[in-house]
């Protein structure tokens, strides 16, 4: 599907914003930190990356949505590569068709041509998505504190 | 406050004392003539333990869609599962530090030692149960759930493959 918004590269410092469900403590421990589990991917949906907004593309409203539902962790692109996983703008996706700040958080071999991101690309074998990834990502984000 | 109030979790349930133990504390073996006990008649579940057990028995009543971003419930055997180790952990002292349902229908469990190590298992609907070891900065070990490589890690033990 053709995508209204240019694609652009991520900077080391952008600032991702994943959206969490806020409910039940599932996502977040006691203390407020989010756990490994804000960081899996969906299998049911098919993912392959995490989906994220790029903090200068969007307001923070837009990409909570609804405030009694989620909340949003932010991370850097530059926490992200450093675990050898890729951050691609992908702009507009088929499940978010008006969404241009929308962003992936992703392995390299998993990515799309089209990102210019080569970060775990030496990496043999590569970077996957695995449960010391999730927990370091976890550990990487913070909450952000909203009204 | 009290986390029973505060999430609304009665503070006994006798359904979580009353499930399989397959392995008890070497002290109590000697008692022992089936490999099916159950627990309260060999250990004592302490309030905190049966906290998280409530925890991870509730989410039998998440729906498909439960965290608003197309999470499936976690299955009836993955938290029959998830409470027998959380139980046979609580038999040789160890309590959760978190608990939580999975986008996926996982249920986590999460355990914390001394010296910054955790323990971090996940229960998943396919069977691929896993186990990651925490030491600081460090994963010493990532892959199928063992049982007794949480102990040892949470004990202190150098971990060795």
């Amino acid at each position: 599907m053709a995508s209204g918004t240019p694609r652009e590269d991520i900077r080391d410092g952008d600032i991702l914003l994943r959206r969490v469900y806020a409910g039940d403590d599932n996502y977040f421990r006691e203390d407020g930190s989010a756990t490994p589990m804000a960081f899996r991917l969906r299998k049911a949906k098919g993912e392959k990356g995490l989906s994220v907004d790029m903090r200068r593309l969007t307001t923070l409203e837009a990409s909570r949505g609804d405030k009694e539902k989620f909340v949003l962790c932010e991370l850097t692109a530059a926490h992200v590569r450093s675990i050898f996983i890729c951050a691609c703008h992908d702009p507009d996706p088929p499940e978010d068709v008006e969404n241009g700040a929308h962003s992936l958080i992703i392995p390299f071999g998993d990515k799309d041509p089209c990102c210019s991101d080569l970060t775990g690309e030496e990496k043999k074998p590569p970077v996957v998505l695995s449960g010391s990834v999730r927990d370091r990502l976890a550990r990487g984000a913070r909450k952000v504190q909203m009204p | 406050m009290d986390p029973f109030i505060k999430y609304g979790i009665p503070a006994s349930d006798p359904r979580n004392a009353s499930a399989y133990v397959s392995c008890v504390p070497s002290h109590y073996s000697a008692l022992c003539t089936s490999s099916v006990l159950t627990s309260d008649q060999f250990c004592q579940l302490s309030e905190e333990l049966q906290y998280h057990l409530a925890r991870i028995e509730r989410t039998l009543g998440f729906k498909e869609n439960w965290d608003h971003q197309g999470g499936l419930p976690p299955e009836r055997r993955v938290v029959v599962l998830a409470k027998k180790y959380v139980k046979e952990f609580g038999c040789r002292g160890f309590t959760p530090n978190h608990i939580a349902a999975g986008p996926n229908g996982e249920i986590f469990v999460e355990y914390k030692g001394a010296n910054a190590r955790q323990a971090q298992l996940e229960f998943a609907p396919d069977g691929a149960n896993e186990l990651l070891l925490v030491d600081g900065d460090e994963y010493p070990y990532e892959g199928p759930l063992m049982p007794t490589k949480v102990m040892k890690h949470l004990h202190g033990e150098r971990y060795t493959p």
